[in-house]
Protein backbone atom coordinates (compact mmCIF):
# COMPACT_ATOMS: atom_id res chain seq x y z
CA UNK A 1 0.00 0.00 0.00
CA UNK A 2 2.85 2.61 -0.50
CA UNK A 3 4.27 4.26 -4.34
CA UNK A 4 7.81 4.65 -4.91
CA UNK A 5 8.98 7.20 -7.47
CA UNK A 6 12.21 6.78 -9.16
CA UNK A 7 13.92 9.32 -10.74
CA UNK A 8 16.98 8.38 -12.63
CA UNK A 9 19.94 9.69 -14.94
CA UNK A 10 20.42 7.52 -18.01
CA UNK A 11 22.64 4.51 -17.72
CA UNK A 12 22.57 4.44 -13.96
CA UNK A 13 20.11 1.31 -14.30
CA UNK A 14 16.97 3.03 -12.82
CA UNK A 15 14.37 1.57 -14.85
CA UNK A 16 16.07 -1.92 -14.27
CA UNK A 17 15.39 -1.02 -10.32
CA UNK A 18 12.66 -0.07 -11.08
CA UNK A 19 11.20 -2.88 -12.54
CA UNK A 20 12.37 -4.97 -10.25
CA UNK A 21 11.22 -3.36 -7.15
CA UNK A 22 7.89 -3.54 -8.88
CA UNK A 23 8.38 -7.45 -9.58
CA UNK A 24 9.04 -8.19 -6.07
CA UNK A 25 6.46 -6.29 -4.58
CA UNK A 26 3.78 -7.24 -7.10
CA UNK A 27 3.20 -3.36 -8.28
CA UNK A 28 2.27 -2.03 -11.03
CA UNK A 29 5.19 -0.33 -13.04
CA UNK A 30 4.65 2.75 -14.62
CA UNK A 31 6.69 4.35 -17.19
CA UNK A 32 6.63 6.02 -20.49
CA UNK A 33 3.91 3.36 -22.06
CA UNK A 34 1.39 3.58 -18.89
CA UNK A 35 1.77 7.50 -18.89
CA UNK A 36 1.15 7.85 -22.50
CA UNK A 37 -2.14 5.26 -22.15
CA UNK A 38 -3.34 7.70 -19.67
CA UNK A 39 -2.78 10.71 -21.50
CA UNK A 40 -4.47 9.23 -24.31
CA UNK A 41 -7.81 9.35 -22.92
CA UNK A 42 -8.20 12.57 -23.26
CA UNK A 43 -7.75 12.15 -26.85
CA UNK A 44 -5.15 10.88 -29.72
CA UNK A 45 -4.06 14.51 -30.18
CA UNK A 46 -2.35 14.76 -27.20
CA UNK A 47 -0.86 11.52 -27.44
CA UNK A 48 0.73 12.44 -29.98
CA UNK A 49 1.75 15.69 -28.59
CA UNK A 50 2.74 13.24 -25.61
CA UNK A 51 5.35 11.59 -27.62
CA UNK A 52 7.37 14.24 -28.41
CA UNK A 53 6.27 16.16 -25.20
CA UNK A 54 7.20 13.48 -22.53
CA UNK A 55 10.44 13.62 -20.57
CA UNK A 56 11.28 16.42 -23.74
CA UNK A 57 12.83 20.06 -22.40
CA UNK A 58 10.39 22.42 -24.03
CA UNK A 59 11.84 25.10 -26.15
CA UNK A 60 10.77 28.87 -25.74
CA UNK A 61 7.87 28.38 -27.49
CA UNK A 62 6.87 25.36 -26.29
CA UNK A 63 6.38 26.63 -22.75
CA UNK A 64 4.10 28.95 -23.25
CA UNK A 65 1.80 26.81 -25.92
CA UNK A 66 -0.91 25.04 -24.85
CA UNK A 67 -0.15 21.61 -26.03
CA UNK A 68 2.89 21.91 -23.17
CA UNK A 69 1.07 22.96 -20.34
CA UNK A 70 -1.61 20.49 -21.42
CA UNK A 71 0.24 17.61 -21.59
CA UNK A 72 2.27 18.73 -18.37
CA UNK A 73 -1.30 18.77 -16.70
CA UNK A 74 -1.86 15.73 -18.11
CA UNK A 75 0.98 13.73 -16.51
CA UNK A 76 0.57 15.21 -13.51
CA UNK A 77 -3.17 14.03 -13.22
CA UNK A 78 -2.04 10.53 -14.36
CA UNK A 79 0.52 9.91 -11.59
CA UNK A 80 -2.15 11.42 -9.10
CA UNK A 81 -4.45 8.89 -10.35
CA UNK A 82 -1.72 6.17 -10.27
CA UNK A 83 -0.69 6.99 -6.97
CA UNK A 84 -3.96 6.72 -5.75
CA UNK A 85 -4.54 3.47 -6.72
CA UNK A 86 -1.23 3.00 -4.41
CA UNK A 87 1.40 -0.43 -5.32
CA UNK A 88 2.74 1.73 -8.03
CA UNK A 89 6.36 2.21 -8.95
CA UNK A 90 6.23 5.56 -10.98
CA UNK A 91 9.66 6.13 -12.68
CA UNK A 92 10.47 9.93 -13.63
CA UNK A 93 8.40 12.92 -14.71
CA UNK A 94 8.71 14.75 -11.53
CA UNK A 95 6.47 12.19 -9.46
CA UNK A 96 8.94 13.15 -6.24
CA UNK A 97 7.78 17.11 -6.54
CA UNK A 98 4.06 15.73 -7.11
CA UNK A 99 4.19 13.27 -4.46
CA UNK A 100 6.19 15.45 -1.52
CA UNK A 101 3.33 15.80 0.94
CA UNK A 102 2.43 12.36 0.71
CA UNK A 103 4.15 9.97 3.38
CA UNK A 104 3.30 7.13 1.99
CA UNK A 105 5.39 7.67 -0.70
CA UNK A 106 9.10 7.10 -1.11
CA UNK A 107 11.14 9.01 -3.43
CA UNK A 108 14.50 8.09 -4.98
CA UNK A 109 16.76 8.89 -7.08
CA UNK A 110 19.18 6.62 -8.97
CA UNK A 111 22.37 7.66 -10.37
CA UNK A 112 26.19 7.23 -11.35
CA UNK A 113 29.41 8.92 -11.93
CA UNK A 114 29.02 10.29 -15.86
CA UNK A 115 31.99 8.11 -16.74
CA UNK A 116 30.33 4.69 -15.72
CA UNK A 117 26.97 5.51 -17.30
CA UNK A 118 28.97 6.08 -20.66
CA UNK A 119 30.37 2.71 -20.22
CA UNK A 120 26.78 1.05 -19.49
CA UNK A 121 25.22 2.78 -22.37
CA UNK A 122 27.91 1.91 -24.88
CA UNK A 123 27.57 -1.80 -24.19
CA UNK A 124 23.98 -2.07 -23.85
CA UNK A 125 23.35 0.25 -27.09
CA UNK A 126 26.32 -1.10 -28.93
CA UNK A 127 27.57 2.33 -29.67
CA UNK A 128 31.17 3.63 -29.19
CA UNK A 129 31.95 6.04 -26.29
CA UNK A 130 31.60 8.98 -27.99
CA UNK A 131 28.09 8.52 -29.29
CA UNK A 132 26.97 7.00 -25.99
CA UNK A 133 28.08 10.11 -23.91
CA UNK A 134 26.20 12.29 -26.59
CA UNK A 135 23.11 10.29 -25.69
CA UNK A 136 23.45 10.46 -22.11
CA UNK A 137 24.35 14.18 -22.20
CA UNK A 138 21.21 14.65 -24.34
CA UNK A 139 18.87 12.50 -22.10
CA UNK A 140 20.10 13.92 -18.72
CA UNK A 141 19.94 17.60 -20.02
CA UNK A 142 16.37 16.59 -21.47
CA UNK A 143 15.19 15.51 -18.62
CA UNK A 144 16.34 18.14 -16.22
CA UNK A 145 15.07 20.88 -18.20
CA UNK A 146 11.52 19.67 -18.44
CA UNK A 147 11.75 19.25 -14.62
CA UNK A 148 13.57 23.08 -13.94
CA UNK A 149 10.79 24.10 -16.29
CA UNK A 150 7.45 22.56 -14.81
CA UNK A 151 9.24 22.41 -10.99
CA UNK A 152 11.63 25.08 -10.73
CA UNK A 153 14.41 22.24 -9.44
CA UNK A 154 17.05 20.53 -10.98
CA UNK A 155 16.45 17.06 -10.46
CA UNK A 156 19.82 16.30 -8.99
CA UNK A 157 19.40 17.71 -6.01
CA UNK A 158 19.19 14.96 -2.93
CA UNK A 159 17.23 17.21 -1.11
CA UNK A 160 14.12 16.50 -3.16
CA UNK A 161 14.05 12.62 -2.70
CA UNK A 162 14.22 10.27 0.62
CA UNK A 163 17.10 8.16 -0.90
CA UNK A 164 19.59 8.50 -3.23
CA UNK A 165 21.55 5.63 -4.54
CA UNK A 166 25.03 6.04 -6.18
CA UNK A 167 25.37 2.33 -8.82
CA UNK A 168 28.91 3.00 -9.63
CA UNK A 169 29.45 1.25 -6.60
CA UNK A 170 25.80 -0.06 -5.60
CA UNK A 171 24.49 -3.37 -7.33
CA UNK A 172 21.15 -2.98 -8.98
CA UNK A 173 20.24 -5.72 -6.33
CA UNK A 174 21.58 -4.02 -3.44
CA UNK A 175 19.67 -0.79 -4.26
CA UNK A 176 16.71 -2.98 -5.36
CA UNK A 177 16.49 -4.51 -1.84
CA UNK A 178 17.39 -1.57 -0.39
CA UNK A 179 13.83 0.26 -1.49
CA UNK A 180 12.07 -2.77 -0.67
CA UNK A 181 13.58 -2.78 2.87
CA UNK A 182 11.85 0.55 3.25
CA UNK A 183 8.48 -0.10 1.57
CA UNK A 184 7.04 -1.64 5.48
CA UNK A 185 7.99 1.82 7.02
CA UNK A 186 6.39 3.90 4.17
CA UNK A 187 3.08 1.33 4.38
CA UNK A 188 2.58 2.71 8.00
CA UNK A 189 2.64 6.15 6.86
CA UNK A 190 -0.72 5.53 4.46
CA UNK A 191 -2.98 6.86 7.26
CA UNK A 192 -6.58 7.64 6.64
CA UNK A 193 -5.39 11.96 6.84
CA UNK A 194 -2.14 10.83 4.56
CA UNK A 195 -4.80 9.25 2.22
CA UNK A 196 -7.47 11.68 2.34
CA UNK A 197 -4.23 14.27 1.12
CA UNK A 198 -3.38 12.36 -1.52
CA UNK A 199 -7.06 12.30 -3.06
CA UNK A 200 -7.03 16.32 -2.65
CA UNK A 201 -4.20 16.57 -4.49
CA UNK A 202 -5.26 14.55 -7.38
CA UNK A 203 -8.55 16.23 -7.83
CA UNK A 204 -7.25 19.21 -8.24
CA UNK A 205 -4.88 17.75 -10.31
CA UNK A 206 -7.73 16.33 -12.27
CA UNK A 207 -9.67 19.69 -12.60
CA UNK A 208 -6.61 21.02 -13.43
CA UNK A 209 -5.80 19.09 -16.53
CA UNK A 210 -9.42 19.04 -17.59
CA UNK A 211 -9.83 23.08 -17.95
CA UNK A 212 -5.90 23.08 -19.51
CA UNK A 213 -6.94 20.48 -22.07
CA UNK A 214 -10.43 22.45 -23.08
CA UNK A 215 -10.28 23.08 -26.51
CA UNK A 216 -13.02 26.04 -25.65
CA UNK A 217 -10.72 27.56 -22.88
CA UNK A 218 -7.32 28.87 -23.19
CA UNK A 219 -6.55 30.27 -19.24
CA UNK A 220 -2.30 29.72 -18.99
CA UNK A 221 -2.24 31.04 -15.83
CA UNK A 222 -4.15 29.02 -14.14
CA UNK A 223 -4.02 27.59 -10.75
CA UNK A 224 -5.81 24.84 -9.05
CA UNK A 225 -5.31 23.50 -5.67
CA UNK A 226 -6.91 21.71 -3.01
CA UNK A 227 -6.61 23.66 0.75
CA UNK A 228 -8.05 20.85 2.73
CA UNK A 229 -11.67 22.21 2.51
CA UNK A 230 -12.15 23.33 -1.32
CA UNK A 231 -10.73 23.21 -4.58
CA UNK A 232 -9.69 26.87 -5.22
CA UNK A 233 -9.05 27.90 -8.69
CA UNK A 234 -7.49 31.01 -9.74
CA UNK A 235 -6.29 32.58 -13.03
CA UNK A 236 -7.20 35.35 -15.21
CA UNK A 237 -10.38 34.50 -17.21
CA UNK A 238 -10.72 36.72 -20.62
CA UNK A 239 -14.35 36.62 -20.45
CA UNK A 240 -17.50 35.90 -18.31
CA UNK A 241 -18.54 32.87 -20.61
CA UNK A 242 -14.71 31.74 -20.43
CA UNK A 243 -14.88 31.67 -16.61
CA UNK A 244 -17.99 30.14 -16.53
CA UNK A 245 -17.02 27.27 -18.72
CA UNK A 246 -13.73 27.06 -16.18
CA UNK A 247 -16.68 26.72 -13.22
CA UNK A 248 -18.59 24.20 -14.91
CA UNK A 249 -15.49 21.81 -15.34
CA UNK A 250 -14.25 22.81 -12.50
CA UNK A 251 -17.74 21.65 -10.69
CA UNK A 252 -18.53 18.22 -12.90
CA UNK A 253 -14.98 16.88 -12.03
CA UNK A 254 -15.25 18.16 -8.32
CA UNK A 255 -17.81 16.10 -7.16
CA UNK A 256 -19.42 16.57 -3.54
CA UNK A 257 -15.92 18.96 -3.07
CA UNK A 258 -16.79 22.56 -2.93
CA UNK A 259 -15.24 24.71 -5.17
CA UNK A 260 -14.15 28.22 -4.47
CA UNK A 261 -13.59 30.31 -7.04
CA UNK A 262 -9.98 33.27 -6.77
CA UNK A 263 -10.75 33.94 -10.72
CA UNK A 264 -10.24 37.73 -11.71
CA UNK A 265 -12.28 38.80 -14.86
CA UNK A 266 -9.39 40.60 -17.24
CA UNK A 267 -10.24 44.57 -17.24
CA UNK A 268 -12.38 43.78 -14.32
CA UNK B 1 34.60 -6.71 8.43
CA UNK B 2 33.40 -3.24 6.62
CA UNK B 3 34.03 0.44 7.09
CA UNK B 4 31.15 2.86 7.22
CA UNK B 5 31.31 6.94 6.53
CA UNK B 6 28.77 9.03 8.13
CA UNK B 7 28.43 12.53 6.07
CA UNK B 8 25.68 15.12 7.66
CA UNK B 9 24.50 18.13 7.48
CA UNK B 10 24.35 19.70 10.87
CA UNK B 11 21.12 18.57 12.60
CA UNK B 12 20.02 15.59 10.38
CA UNK B 13 20.59 13.59 13.09
CA UNK B 14 23.74 11.64 11.38
CA UNK B 15 25.75 11.57 14.72
CA UNK B 16 22.72 9.62 16.46
CA UNK B 17 22.28 7.01 13.08
CA UNK B 18 26.01 6.82 13.31
CA UNK B 19 26.35 5.73 16.84
CA UNK B 20 23.35 3.23 16.93
CA UNK B 21 25.03 1.86 13.26
CA UNK B 22 28.25 0.89 15.58
CA UNK B 23 26.77 0.23 18.71
CA UNK B 24 24.17 -2.88 16.37
CA UNK B 25 27.67 -3.55 14.46
CA UNK B 26 30.22 -3.82 17.28
CA UNK B 27 31.95 -1.65 15.48
CA UNK B 28 34.38 1.04 16.79
CA UNK B 29 32.72 5.03 16.22
CA UNK B 30 35.02 7.40 15.42
CA UNK B 31 34.55 10.70 15.70
CA UNK B 32 35.99 13.81 16.76
CA UNK B 33 37.38 13.60 20.17
CA UNK B 34 38.44 9.72 18.91
CA UNK B 35 40.63 11.50 16.03
CA UNK B 36 42.09 14.68 18.28
CA UNK B 37 43.11 11.67 20.73
CA UNK B 38 45.33 10.03 17.69
CA UNK B 39 46.29 13.54 16.96
CA UNK B 40 47.44 14.57 20.02
CA UNK B 41 50.02 11.63 19.80
CA UNK B 42 52.06 13.62 17.02
CA UNK B 43 52.38 16.72 19.18
CA UNK B 44 50.44 18.86 21.53
CA UNK B 45 50.57 21.73 18.83
CA UNK B 46 48.80 19.52 16.41
CA UNK B 47 45.94 19.13 19.14
CA UNK B 48 45.76 22.84 19.37
CA UNK B 49 45.52 24.16 15.80
CA UNK B 50 43.22 21.00 15.28
CA UNK B 51 40.81 22.37 17.82
CA UNK B 52 41.01 25.47 15.76
CA UNK B 53 40.80 24.42 12.49
CA UNK B 54 38.55 21.56 12.11
CA UNK B 55 35.61 21.62 10.46
CA UNK B 56 36.66 25.72 9.64
CA UNK B 57 36.81 27.34 6.79
CA UNK B 58 40.24 28.72 6.64
CA UNK B 59 41.21 32.08 5.42
CA UNK B 60 43.05 33.10 2.36
CA UNK B 61 46.40 32.82 4.67
CA UNK B 62 45.34 29.96 6.76
CA UNK B 63 44.66 27.88 3.22
CA UNK B 64 48.25 28.06 2.37
CA UNK B 65 49.76 28.08 5.53
CA UNK B 66 51.80 25.12 7.47
CA UNK B 67 49.86 24.65 10.04
CA UNK B 68 46.83 24.20 7.82
CA UNK B 69 47.96 21.68 5.11
CA UNK B 70 49.98 19.64 8.15
CA UNK B 71 46.41 19.46 9.69
CA UNK B 72 44.67 18.14 7.29
CA UNK B 73 47.29 15.45 6.26
CA UNK B 74 47.37 14.75 9.75
CA UNK B 75 43.70 13.86 10.18
CA UNK B 76 43.93 12.27 6.78
CA UNK B 77 47.01 9.89 7.92
CA UNK B 78 44.60 9.27 11.33
CA UNK B 79 41.39 8.34 9.30
CA UNK B 80 43.35 6.15 7.37
CA UNK B 81 45.17 4.44 10.22
CA UNK B 82 41.64 3.74 11.55
CA UNK B 83 39.96 2.49 8.51
CA UNK B 84 42.38 -0.50 8.30
CA UNK B 85 41.41 -1.51 11.60
CA UNK B 86 38.04 -2.42 9.77
CA UNK B 87 34.65 -2.41 11.72
CA UNK B 88 34.48 1.55 11.98
CA UNK B 89 32.00 3.92 11.56
CA UNK B 90 33.77 6.83 10.85
CA UNK B 91 31.72 10.34 11.28
CA UNK B 92 32.30 13.19 8.82
CA UNK B 93 35.72 14.81 8.03
CA UNK B 94 35.86 13.25 3.98
CA UNK B 95 35.80 10.04 5.13
CA UNK B 96 33.90 9.12 2.05
CA UNK B 97 36.84 10.58 -0.45
CA UNK B 98 39.75 9.64 1.31
CA UNK B 99 37.51 5.94 1.30
CA UNK B 100 35.98 6.45 -2.45
CA UNK B 101 38.02 3.42 -3.54
CA UNK B 102 37.62 0.79 -1.35
CA UNK B 103 34.61 -1.08 -2.23
CA UNK B 104 34.40 -2.49 1.17
CA UNK B 105 33.81 0.89 2.90
CA UNK B 106 29.77 2.13 2.59
CA UNK B 107 29.31 6.15 1.70
CA UNK B 108 26.62 7.47 3.32
CA UNK B 109 25.26 10.76 3.55
CA UNK B 110 22.71 12.00 5.61
CA UNK B 111 20.52 15.31 5.09
CA UNK B 112 17.34 17.19 6.25
CA UNK B 113 15.41 19.94 5.01
CA UNK B 114 16.33 22.75 7.13
CA UNK B 115 13.15 23.02 9.03
CA UNK B 116 13.74 19.64 10.46
CA UNK B 117 17.37 20.59 11.25
CA UNK B 118 16.37 23.89 12.69
CA UNK B 119 13.84 21.95 15.36
CA UNK B 120 16.44 19.63 15.88
CA UNK B 121 19.36 21.60 16.97
CA UNK B 122 16.83 24.62 18.80
CA UNK B 123 15.97 21.14 20.88
CA UNK B 124 19.28 19.45 20.97
CA UNK B 125 21.17 22.56 22.24
CA UNK B 126 18.07 24.70 24.21
CA UNK B 127 17.95 27.79 22.14
CA UNK B 128 15.21 29.59 20.23
CA UNK B 129 14.54 29.36 16.27
CA UNK B 130 16.79 32.43 15.36
CA UNK B 131 19.35 31.05 16.71
CA UNK B 132 19.11 27.56 15.83
CA UNK B 133 19.33 29.04 12.23
CA UNK B 134 22.43 31.30 12.92
CA UNK B 135 24.01 28.01 14.22
CA UNK B 136 23.14 25.45 10.86
CA UNK B 137 23.87 28.39 8.67
CA UNK B 138 27.08 29.12 10.23
CA UNK B 139 28.17 25.44 10.20
CA UNK B 140 26.82 24.45 7.15
CA UNK B 141 28.76 27.30 5.23
CA UNK B 142 31.83 26.60 7.60
CA UNK B 143 31.69 22.56 7.12
CA UNK B 144 31.18 22.69 3.15
CA UNK B 145 34.04 25.15 2.50
CA UNK B 146 36.54 22.98 4.83
CA UNK B 147 35.40 20.25 2.62
CA UNK B 148 35.54 21.64 -0.53
CA UNK B 149 39.20 23.34 0.58
CA UNK B 150 40.58 20.30 1.44
CA UNK B 151 38.99 17.77 -1.01
CA UNK B 152 37.49 20.59 -3.87
CA UNK B 153 34.03 18.75 -4.05
CA UNK B 154 30.78 19.97 -3.36
CA UNK B 155 29.86 18.03 -0.40
CA UNK B 156 26.41 16.75 -1.73
CA UNK B 157 26.97 15.66 -4.91
CA UNK B 158 25.73 12.02 -5.35
CA UNK B 159 28.87 10.63 -7.14
CA UNK B 160 30.80 11.09 -4.10
CA UNK B 161 28.52 8.42 -1.47
CA UNK B 162 26.70 4.95 -2.03
CA UNK B 163 23.46 6.17 -0.24
CA UNK B 164 21.94 9.64 0.77
CA UNK B 165 18.92 9.26 3.23
CA UNK B 166 16.75 12.07 3.53
CA UNK B 167 15.89 12.06 7.31
CA UNK B 168 12.39 14.25 6.84
CA UNK B 169 10.18 11.10 5.87
CA UNK B 170 12.73 8.34 6.96
CA UNK B 171 12.85 8.05 10.90
CA UNK B 172 16.35 7.34 12.71
CA UNK B 173 15.80 3.93 12.96
CA UNK B 174 14.77 2.96 9.75
CA UNK B 175 17.96 4.76 7.99
CA UNK B 176 19.88 2.91 10.65
CA UNK B 177 18.17 -0.78 9.46
CA UNK B 178 18.92 0.14 5.90
CA UNK B 179 22.25 0.93 6.79
CA UNK B 180 23.06 -2.31 8.35
CA UNK B 181 20.83 -4.42 5.77
CA UNK B 182 23.63 -3.19 3.36
CA UNK B 183 26.63 -4.37 5.34
CA UNK B 184 26.68 -8.11 4.52
CA UNK B 185 26.92 -6.95 0.71
CA UNK B 186 29.85 -4.53 1.69
CA UNK B 187 31.44 -7.76 3.46
CA UNK B 188 31.77 -9.29 0.37
CA UNK B 189 33.73 -6.72 -0.89
CA UNK B 190 36.93 -7.38 0.84
CA UNK B 191 39.03 -9.26 -1.09
CA UNK B 192 42.96 -9.35 -0.61
CA UNK B 193 43.30 -6.49 -3.56
CA UNK B 194 41.02 -3.93 -1.69
CA UNK B 195 42.57 -4.07 1.13
CA UNK B 196 46.19 -4.09 -0.01
CA UNK B 197 44.88 -0.80 -1.89
CA UNK B 198 43.99 0.83 1.63
CA UNK B 199 47.33 -0.46 2.88
CA UNK B 200 48.51 1.78 -0.07
CA UNK B 201 46.51 4.68 0.62
CA UNK B 202 47.09 4.36 4.05
CA UNK B 203 50.98 4.55 3.03
CA UNK B 204 51.05 7.41 0.95
CA UNK B 205 48.77 9.61 3.84
CA UNK B 206 51.68 8.36 6.56
CA UNK B 207 54.48 9.81 3.92
CA UNK B 208 52.21 12.67 3.11
CA UNK B 209 51.96 13.53 6.25
CA UNK B 210 55.06 13.11 8.07
CA UNK B 211 56.59 15.47 5.43
CA UNK B 212 54.11 17.99 5.91
CA UNK B 213 54.16 17.86 10.20
CA UNK B 214 58.38 18.20 9.88
CA UNK B 215 59.09 22.08 10.40
CA UNK B 216 62.17 21.74 8.65
CA UNK B 217 60.41 21.54 5.25
CA UNK B 218 57.91 23.81 3.73
CA UNK B 219 56.74 22.45 0.35
CA UNK B 220 52.75 23.35 -0.11
CA UNK B 221 53.10 21.68 -3.75
CA UNK B 222 53.73 18.47 -2.25
CA UNK B 223 51.68 15.80 -3.77
CA UNK B 224 52.16 11.42 -2.29
CA UNK B 225 50.66 8.75 -3.99
CA UNK B 226 51.11 4.97 -3.97
CA UNK B 227 50.91 3.86 -7.95
CA UNK B 228 50.46 0.32 -6.83
CA UNK B 229 54.03 -0.22 -7.06
CA UNK B 230 55.86 2.52 -5.52
CA UNK B 231 55.16 5.87 -3.44
CA UNK B 232 55.47 8.63 -5.62
CA UNK B 233 56.46 11.93 -5.11
CA UNK B 234 55.67 14.87 -6.92
CA UNK B 235 55.85 18.71 -6.14
CA UNK B 236 58.47 21.40 -6.56
CA UNK B 237 61.11 21.88 -3.89
CA UNK B 238 63.37 25.34 -2.99
CA UNK B 239 66.45 23.61 -3.73
CA UNK B 240 68.61 20.33 -3.22
CA UNK B 241 68.70 20.56 -0.06
CA UNK B 242 65.12 20.63 0.72
CA UNK B 243 64.65 17.74 -1.80
CA UNK B 244 66.91 15.56 -0.19
CA UNK B 245 65.55 16.33 3.29
CA UNK B 246 61.86 15.67 2.09
CA UNK B 247 63.27 12.20 0.30
CA UNK B 248 65.05 11.32 3.64
CA UNK B 249 61.50 11.73 5.76
CA UNK B 250 59.51 9.61 2.93
CA UNK B 251 62.17 6.77 2.98
CA UNK B 252 62.24 6.55 6.51
CA UNK B 253 58.28 6.36 6.86
CA UNK B 254 57.82 4.07 3.04
CA UNK B 255 60.03 1.76 5.37
CA UNK B 256 60.04 -1.30 2.40
CA UNK B 257 58.23 0.24 -0.09
CA UNK B 258 60.16 2.05 -2.73
CA UNK B 259 60.10 5.30 -3.73
CA UNK B 260 59.62 7.32 -6.70
CA UNK B 261 60.57 10.81 -6.87
CA UNK B 262 59.65 12.98 -9.33
CA UNK B 263 60.44 16.36 -7.27
CA UNK B 264 61.61 18.98 -9.35
CA UNK B 265 63.85 21.79 -8.09
CA UNK B 266 62.54 25.04 -8.45
CA UNK B 267 64.51 27.00 -11.05
CA UNK B 268 65.88 23.63 -12.78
Amino acid sequence: MAVVTIARTGGSGGEEIGKAVAQKLGYEYIGKNMILKGVEVRGEQWLEWGKQLDEHGPSPWERFDRSFTGFVSLVESCIYGFALENNKVITGRGGNFLLKDVPFALRTYITAPVEERIRRVSDREHVNMETARRMIGFSDHERSSYLHTVYHRDGADPEDYDMVFNTGSLSVDEVARQILDEIPAREKQATPEAQEKLRQLALAARIKADILTDFQVFIPTLEVVHDGEAIVIQGVAHSLKQQERVLEIARRAAGTDRIRSLLNLRGA
Amino acid sequence: MAIVTISRECGAGGEEIGREVARKLKYEYVSKSTIYRDIEKHGEQWLKWGMELDDHAPSIWERYDRSFAGYVSLLEHCIYELALKNNVVILGRGGNWLLQEIPYALRVRIIAPMEDRIRLVSDREGVNREAAEKILRFSDHERSIFLKKAYHRDWSHPDDYDMTFNTSHLGRDEVVKLILDEIPARDKQITPEAQERLRQLALAARVNSDIRTDFHVFIPTLEVVHDGTAIVLRGVSRDLKQQGRVLEIARRSAGATGIRSELHVRGT
